[in-house]
């Protein structure tokens, strides 16, 4: 009940733009998670040798984060090297994809201007661009996402012990923290990209552990505060353990802030993502992402300077999706502002 | 001094509570320009006895140490020293997880009912969270227990779902002394539990605590800065002064037998509804001290009308005086 | 009501609704009436909830204008010269009248004061608004003002800031901010409340004080039968936004007909 109620606050509020930027993060989300039903070089669903066979339908769950490993290969079609076009009939029953090419799938001539076959035209190798910038969403977005979530379980459990602690531990977390902060993150991640092969998982390693250090100061300073506060004192009070006085009693009091900079921390990670991507340390060619795409388009300024606004787009789209969903939230649940809006007598 | 208190006729059952030379300061302040190089010392060597069944009322005006003294004895700040008894256990040295096991024996009930109440939780939660902290309640028998808590307190059981801020001020403290009762203390420590309700609404919760005082044979620390209600509510009224207690009296004696001046300047500063007391002259009784300035000999000379010269130099000392104490110069048979 | 003589402030069938809110219950003040005579202290009594602050509030016009609705048959206040309809006047007369005319002081004087800026910028602040006296001769006036309420040391207190004093104190100060116009009418909404009995005692012999000197009409919002025992000529007891009992103090204590009086009453009594 609380929880549509706070939808219904967050929507309803004098803050519109919530609404929009959840609807533009919604949109790049599903487009991400169903990209091989949109653009794949295998069909949606096809009859092959005598069986019913779903192959873009088993990509796109294979996609899935976390349970999607579980789900098992679609024999012949997910198998490196099988060439979906070739091995089936022109007579056999298949439904495509509204975009027919794979990202890896060398469509056409190179550097083809858009047209009815290839929305987006073609790259420098030939591969349909409307096809890798659908399936780029999926790794920036994953990548961006998983990445923001592993800061915010460091930051949060770090920035609670060190506000509710006190002390010496504070002193000490507060000391790391700043460490953290001090160094030039984008640099420590290219010193560090060198030595390991460019892998997506790699990077949201490395984004997860330099970019938690403001939501654990967030957390820190909320939790200083809460601590101060009667009714965390009198929780203290009824004996109940440490643990579940930060979970249970403060952790929801710290929830709007942590969501506020959790969305602005999507927004930096998709930035970081890009510019490690754009600069070749970030996701490994040929697997696109919104900065490998972004390199691409760049080699290739003088000959084809429409394949910059792809990426370009997506990834200012993502970046204002998540800060317009990070100003709605603080907007909504500011107590200053929202106290304002209320009549006290 | 202890076992003085504690041989007080007026204590039936035996002392519940003994804290002896309790002594609470906070860190001193070296950046402000007034308090520069003070440590402020909000409790000074408190001795202080709660008999079992006993509703000890602990008056005194704001800033008189009265609050830090009732956390320091339910451990919630840090004491610099003396010990606190509970039952003869010497709890003072308790950490971790026996204090917490320990913290169900005394419960508090906070001034400001919603700043002590969680702000996004409702009511049934707020009650049944001890129950789960504490594991003292198996999970099927929660929803039972809290509508019996709930009861308990005069509150209906569609209350469960509310939230804080949609209560009056009397139902949320009814709600905290429902939180409180949830772990059937033996101590309940109520910091000025009435201090923000109009006045009927003040009667129906300290009607409440009488009640569920009978109900379940609690002992009260009652903490308020109101003399009129301690009397009323109280058998024994302890009253504070610049973190001393500077008397101690049984409640029936207040009106007649106060002999340090400071209660009965107290007692005499009680505005009564009848307008024959209409207020004519000005009366001054001085300000509270500061905690952080050290004064010399009694800390209630600058104030009292009686002052004698000894007052300045020497600190009076509690001493037995009738059935209460007393801390004064100019009290016969006090030091 | 009795009648009275020379009336300073009029209220007849006051009723204040508040747009905003969706549920029924958005009358705060559904019907109250009472006149507050000149130099006289009138003592506005209910339980919390009873419309007694907003009631303040509409006679000084501090209500939002976009989320309330002031109704009134009645809803004047009488300057020197003449009867001001207070409901009909702009928002840059009702700023000249609050603070010179009528004034108010709160229950929490450490929320009404500005930490930033020491009690004798307050002060003087609030002086050169009233009035056209320079820099130098307000903060004198200033001084003047914290010694007639009782402030001790006023010369070098006049540069201390709000949290250097305690609350009683901080009361003192809110009086001296509200007298540096020289009101005709001080509301004093529960400003005394929740201060120890000897500082609240102080500070109303103050306001008892002052009234004599200056002739400032009190209107006095309380819950507390005490302070309305020692301070109040008439009383208004409020239930649910209505008048529903109102006369002089003798006759409220003495044979209080309304059950709302009864409980108050009662409630006081019960505690001696």
């Amino acid at each position: 009940m609380s929880m549509s109620l706070t939808m219904k606050k967050l929507l309803g509020g004098p803050h519109r733009g919530v609404g929009a930027g959840l609807l533009l993060a919604g949109s790049i989300m599903l487009l991400g998670l169903t990209a091989p039903m949109l653009a794949f070089d295998q069909p949606i669903v096809c009859h092959y040798q005598g069986q019913l066979c779903f192959p873009a339908m088993v990509a796109s769950l294979r996609n899935l984060p976390l349970i999607g490993r579980a789900v098992p290969l679609s024999r012949p079609f997910g198998l490196a090297g099988f060439d979906a076009k070739g091995a089936l009939d022109q007579e056999a029953f298949a439904i495509w994809p509204p975009i027919p090419f794979g990202p890896f799938e060398l469509a056409d001539s190179p550097l083809k201007p858009p047209s009815a076959d290839h929305l987006l035209g073609t790259d420098d190798r030939g591969r349909d661009v409307a096809s890798r910038i659908i399936h780029a969403t999926t790794v920036s977005a994953r990548v961006a996402l998983c990445a923001v979530l592993l800061a915010g379980v460091i930051g949060t459990s770090i920035g609670a012990v060190a506000g509710y602690s006190g002390g010496y531990t504070d002193l000490v977390l507060s000391r790391v923290i700043e460490v953290f902060v001090c160094f030039p993150t984008f640099f420590l991640l290219l010193a560090v990209v060198v030595w390991f092969e460019p892998c997506a998982d790699y990077v949201i390693l490395l984004i997860g552990l330099t970019q938690w250090t403001s939501i654990a100061r967030l957390m820190r300073a909320e939790c200083v505060r809460l601590k101060s506060r009667q009714f965390i004192l009198a929780a203290r009070g009824t004996g109940i353990s440490e643990l579940r006085l930060i979970g249970r009693h403060m952790l929801p009091c710290a929830l709007a802030p942590l969501c506020v900079a959790m969305t602005f921390a999507t927004a930096d990670a998709v930035l970081i993502e890009a510019g490690l991507s754009w600069l070749g340390f970030g996701v490994a060619p040929p697997q696109p992402s919104w900065g490998t795409m972004l390199r691409d388009a760049y080699d290739q300024m003088r000959a084809a300077p429409l394949l910059l606004y792809p990426p370009c787009l997506m990834i200012l789209a993502a970046v204002t999706a998540f800060h317009l969903i990070g100003s709605g939230i603080r907007k909504t649940f500011d107590t200053r502002t929202s106290q304002l809006c209320e009549v006290r007598v | 001094m202890v076992s003085d208190f504690c041989q007080n006729p007026s204590l039936p059952g035996g002392p519940l509570l003994e804290a002896e030379s309790i002594r609470v300061a906070y860190p001193k302040r070296v950046n402000s320009r007034t308090r520069h190089g003070h440590t402020l010392v909000a409790v000074r060597d408190v001795d202080l006895c709660i008999g079992v069944g006993e509703t000890l009322a602990l008056v005194g005006e704001s800033g008189c140490g009265k609050t830090s003294l009732g956390l320091a004895l339910l451990r919630l700040i840090a004491l610099e020293k003396g010990t606190v008894r509970f039952d003869g256990r010497d709890i003072t040295q308790l950490r971790g997880t026996s204090l917490r096991c320990f913290r169900s024996k005394m419960q508090m009930v906070f001034q400001d009912s919603r700043g002590s109440l969680h702000p996004l939780m409702t009511v049934a939660q707020i009650i049944a969270d001890p129950l789960i902290g504490n594991a003292a309640e198996r999970r099927a028998e929660l929803p039972r227990r809290t509508d019996e808590l709930l009861e308990q307190v005069g509150l209906p059981p569609e209350f469960k779902n509310r939230r804080a801020h949609e209560l009056s001020g009397g139902q949320r403290q009814r709600v905290a002394i429902a939180r409180a009762l949830s772990l059937r203390p033996q101590l309940l420590v109520c910091d000025e539990p009435v201090n923000a309700l109009d006045v009927p609404a003040q009667v129906g919760i300290m009607e409440l605590l009488r009640k569920l005082k009978r109900l379940h044979t609690l002992s009260y620390l009652f903490i308020t800065h109101d003399l009129e209600l301690a009397a009323q509510y109280s058998d024994r009224i302890a009253v504070m002064y610049a973190g001393r207690i500077v008397e101690t009296i049984s409640s029936v004696e207040i009106a007649e037998k106060a002999r340090h001046p400071y209660t009965q300047m107290l007692w005499g500063s009680i505005l009564r509804p009848d307008p024959a007391e209409r207020l004519s002259e000005f009366t001054s009784f001085g300000e509270p001290p500061a905690l952080f300035e050290r004064i010399e000999g009694c800390p209630y000379h600058p104030r009292c009308p009686l002052a004698l010269s000894r007052c300045r130099e020497v600190e009076p000392s509690l001493a037995a005086v009738g059935r209460g104490h007393v801390a004064c110069h100019c009290v016969d048979g006090c030091s | 009501m009795t009648v009275v003589m020379d009336e300073l402030l009029a209220v007849d069938g006051l009723s204040v609704t508040y747009t905003s809110r969706r549920d029924s219950a958005n009358e705060a003040v559904a019907d109250t009436s009472f006149v507050v005579p000149a130099g006289r202290t009138v003592a506005l009594v209910g339980e919390s909830g009873s419309g007694k602050s907003t009631t303040a509030l509409a006679i000084m016009r501090l209500l939002p204008a976009r989320k309330t609705r002031i109704q009134a048959r009645r809803l004047i206040l009488h300057d020197d010269t003449e009867a001001i309809d207070l409901l009909s006047q702009g928002e840059k007369r009702l700023r000249r009248l609050r603070g010179s005319t009528m004034a108010m002081i709160f229950q929490q004087p450490q929320t009404c004061m500005n930490p930033l800026l020491t009690v004798g910028r307050q002060i003087t602040e609030s002086l050169q608004l009233h009035s056209s006296l320079s820099k130098k001769d307000a903060s004198g006036r200033a001084i003047e003002l914290l010694e007639e309420v009782g402030i001790a040391d006023a010369g070098r207190r006049v540069d201390c800031f709000p949290h250097q004093f305690s609350g009683g104190m901080l009361q003192r100060i809110m009086i001296a901010v509200a007298l540096a116009g020289k009101p005709k009418l001080l509301i004093a909404d529960e400003a005394t409340s929740g201060l120890d009995a000897s500082v609240q005692r102080q500070i109303l012999c103050l306001l008892r004080d002052v009234q004599e000197r200056l002739g400032t009409a009190i209107l006095l919002i309380t819950h507390d039968m005490g302070v309305v025992a020692a301070m109040a000529d008439y009383v208004c007891v409020l239930d649910r936004g209505r008048t529903v009992e109102a006369g002089d103090v003798s006759s409220i204590f003495g044979s209080a007909r309304h059950v709302v009086t009864r409980r108050l009453l009662q409630a006081a009594q019960r505690k001696l």
